[in-house]
């Protein structure tokens, strides 16, 4: 014990020496406090003034933070995920003489303090903004926070160590748990339905007696609203099972046997989790790879050189479940469709000339949100073949990046032409949006390459993200005044075809600068 | 001593080791030599508990995986992985505390200078080397003066002065009485440390050699005679 305190205190003490010493740091600092600033002054003072600066409103947002979290921590925790192991703890925590039930513990500690800070925030927040006596908060934070706590770490011990259930038993009660979530968020939807979408109704459906006679959320609930709005029957009722239930779950966590079989787990998902973060370091996003079933094809390879790379790309795509497609497709899809059900409905009130702008915005939305997911292309930098090809950086840029263009443009297909069709827009209109929704995914795709090439990992990925996001939305913010120009010379189809061409010519503008990139591998690992 | 009876190590459904018993006396030093996919790592990861096998493992007598058993043996992986916030001596530090070990500042800075990592002691683990990963890696192992080291590709990432120094420090430890397993496919790297090799292949023990009956003969005759007899058998 006293070792994992050590491990855990000195690595705080040091990331936090390190991080003062990063001017990053400090620039970000003073953007979050800027946020800090401007949220407190926009939406909190607005709220203050429908009054909702009342306990019942900390109440609500407390108890939907429950609602939704803890089934699916303890979800996670049944299918032996949610513990940020790394391949240190399996080097130096696993082997030694450590209780296993410690060493869960330790992976909690790593994402406890965290949590700690919500419900510290929630207890200042509550005295300061919500009017709550401050004795009455420091009681909520000690046994919400505190017992809160013990509990998780219990069920950690009780799911995630638990030697007597299958493996397939536990991942099955994780799925249960899953779709408590799923049901709970239907009958909350089903009863706003009901109600009318008010606040009031949110906050009917979170005090209703059945939400808190939901074992260990609903009774944890019951617990807030008893220690905040004071005491009825039902919440003292569930205020007892939830003091009972922590009990019982640390009596069954201590007595209950083990002996370190989930290390094995453990292990594995600290292996991919560093994955995830060599990922982050470089893209400034990651995710945990999944085991992916790849199909067996075979690819007809044409021409030499840089070419080579795009037929890598084609091979690896064709063998993908989806070929081409991901989330982005789904959603653009998906908003489509909504689009045609609003339209339909006589609830999209828009005049007629007005909806291909809709298009336009929602199609510029979309690719802010899915811009940053990870790409194929960027991995081609971490290649070294990549710069061993004898061909030019431009080709092979552009080899690189074609099959992104592509799934710019299917995507911008996905969304608009259904959309428009049904919504009446002119098909020549379409077309245009359709080119100016790729030119722009190429400009985003370009930044990011000039922004490799020069700030190389100078800034982390964080500042890297954020210049590309300045010269991307930059050079897109450019094509408004061609648009507006166009539109006022001309006519709308001219206004259309001034943006997509100065999009195009900036894509190309920012691909010959971003070419540098693919000169020297060094550029990546400054 | 190190005894491993019926160990079998699955991974869903494939089979990665398959019943293998071995025993590695006390104060001698055991070979795990095979070619990669063997299993070698499976085995090592087993004894140190960080796998879940059917079978037993007992270290000097003792269930791998108690306590006890965890106190006196040190693993050094095949890849190294520090904590990326923790200075080297303070990884040194935990593992002081972590296995309760009555150990002087003075070992902790002979160790370090041995693996000249004296002037590296304030650098954290982030900063480190792949070389210097494992000479950190391999320091904190035998800190705790282990009875039993389980040893993971042990050579791959040193420098050659790195390599003499961890040769010596494991003949030192076999005069002292430790039990050493050593898996590896790098057959110049022990030539002249072994005392036991137990020759793996596909999950299976294929032959074990003790020193003392086959003095006369080359480890890589020995190899190679078992390997290239299996594979004319296929």
């Amino acid at each position: 014990m006293n070792s994992l305190i050590y491990v855990w205190k000195r690595s705080v003490v040091n990331t936090l020496k390190k991080l003062i010493r990063k001017p990053a740091f400090w620039v970000y600092l003073l953007i979050l406090g800027f946020y800090a600033f401007i949220m407190y002054h926009s939406i909190l003072e607005e709220l203050m003034k429908r009054g909702m600066n009342r306990p019942e409103t900390l109440v609500a947002a407390v108890s939907a933070l429950i609602l939704y979290l803890s089934p699916l921590s303890y979800s996670a925790y049944a299918k032996r995920q949610g513990m940020l192991f790394r391949n240190s703890d399996v080097h130096f925590i696993f082997p030694s003489p450590v209780s296993p039930k410690l060493c869960l513990l330790y992976g909690q500690a790593k994402t406890l303090l965290p949590g700690l800070c919500v419900e510290l925030l929630a207890a200042i927040l509550g005295t300061l903004w919500f009017r709550i006596p401050p004795l009455k908060m420091l009681v909520y934070f000690t046994v919400i926070g505190g017992i809160g706590t013990v509990m998780e770490a219990a069920l950690v011990i009780c799911l995630y160590g638990n030697e007597r259930l299958k493996k397939e038993t536990l991942a099955r009660l994780g799925y249960l748990l899953y779709g408590i979530v799923v049901l709970l968020l239907l009958l909350g939807f089903w009863y706003l339905r009901q109600e009318g979408f008010r606040f009031s109704a949110v906050t009917g459906y979170l005090s209703s007696p059945g939400i808190q006679m939901i074992p260990l959320v609903g009774w944890q609930i019951a617990a807030v609203r008893l220690l905040l709005l004071g005491p009825d029957s039902v919440n003292t009722v569930g205020t007892v099972l939830f003091l009972l239930s922590a009990c019982g779950l640390l009596s069954a966590a201590v007595r209950m046997k083990c002996t370190g079989e989930c290390f094995e787990d453990a292990m594995q998902f600290a292996d991919n989790y560093e994955q995830v973060l060599e990922q982050k370091k470089k893209n400034g996003t990651g995710v945990l790879p999944k085991n992916r079933k790849l199909k067996k094809v075979r690819v007809e390879w044409r021409g030499t050189g840089a070419k080579a790379i795009l037929f890598r790309q084609w091979l690896e795509y064709r063998k993908e479940r989806f070929f081409l497609f991901n989330a982005a497709t789904l959603v653009n899809l998906a908003v489509g469709c909504v689009l045609i059900y609003l339209d339909r409905t006589g609830r999209l009130e828009v005049p007629q000339e007005f909806k291909v702008y809709v298009l336009l915005a929602l199609a510029a939305y979309l690719m802010l949100v899915f811009g940053s997911l990870p790409n194929k292309w960027t991995k081609e930098l971490e290649n070294p073949y990549v710069f061993l090809i004898p061909d030019r950086p431009v080709y092979k840029i552009w080899y690189a990046t074609c099959l992104e263009h592509v799934k710019s443009a299917v995507n911008m297909i996905l969304l608009v032409f259904p959309a428009g069709v049904a919504m009446g827009v002119r098909p020549l209109l379409l077309v245009l949006l359709v080119w100016i929704g790729a030119a722009a995914g190429g400009v985003r795709i370009y930044s990011d390459t000039i922004t490799r090439a020069v700030l190389g990992n100078a800034f982390g990925s964080t500042g890297r993200s954020l210049l590309q996001m300045v010269i991307a939305w930059t050079f897109i913010g450019i094509a408004i005044p061609f648009f507006l120009a166009g539109l006022f010379l001309l006519g709308e189809t001219a206004a259309f075809l001034a943006a997509g061409l100065y999009l195009t010519a900036a894509a190309f503008v920012l691909m010959l600068a971003g070419s540098q990139a693919f000169t020297r591998m060094e550029l990546q690992e400054m | 001593m190190l005894e491993v009876k019926k160990l079998t190590k699955r991974y869903n459904k494939t089979l990665a080791v398959n019943d293998v018993s071995f025993t590695v006396n006390t104060g001698r030093i055991g070979i795990l030599l095979g070619p990669n996919g063997a299993g070698k790592s499976s085995v090592i990861k087993s004894i140190a508990g960080l796998l879940k096998y059917e079978g037993g493992v007992w270290i000097d007598g003792l269930p791998a995986r108690t306590m006890e058993a965890k106190r006196i043996f040190g693993y050094v992986p095949e890849l190294p992985a520090l904590f990326p916030n923790l200075t080297v001596e303070e990884h040194l530090e935990y593992i002081r505390r972590a296995y309760n070990a009555s150990v002087s500042r003075e070992e902790i800075a002979r160790w370090m200078e041995r693996f000249e990592l004296e002037d590296k002691r304030d650098k954290l683990g982030s900063e480190l080397s792949k070389g210097m990963m494992q000479k950190v890696s391999i320091c904190c192992a035998l800190l705790i003066r282990p009875r039993v080291i389980l040893f993971d590709e042990p050579m791959v990432g040193l420098d050659p002065r790195a390599i003499k120094e961890l040769k010596e420090v494991i003949c030192e430890q076999k005069k002292c009485g430790a039990t050493v397993l050593i898996s590896t496919h790098m057959l110049e790297m022990v030539q002249e440390l072994w005392d036991d090799v137990f020759v793996m292949d596909k999950g299976t023990i294929l032959a074990v050699y003790h020193r003392e009956e086959v003095s006369d003969q080359n480890l890589d005759d020995l190899f190679f005679s078992v390997t290239e007899k299996g594979e004319q058998h296929e």
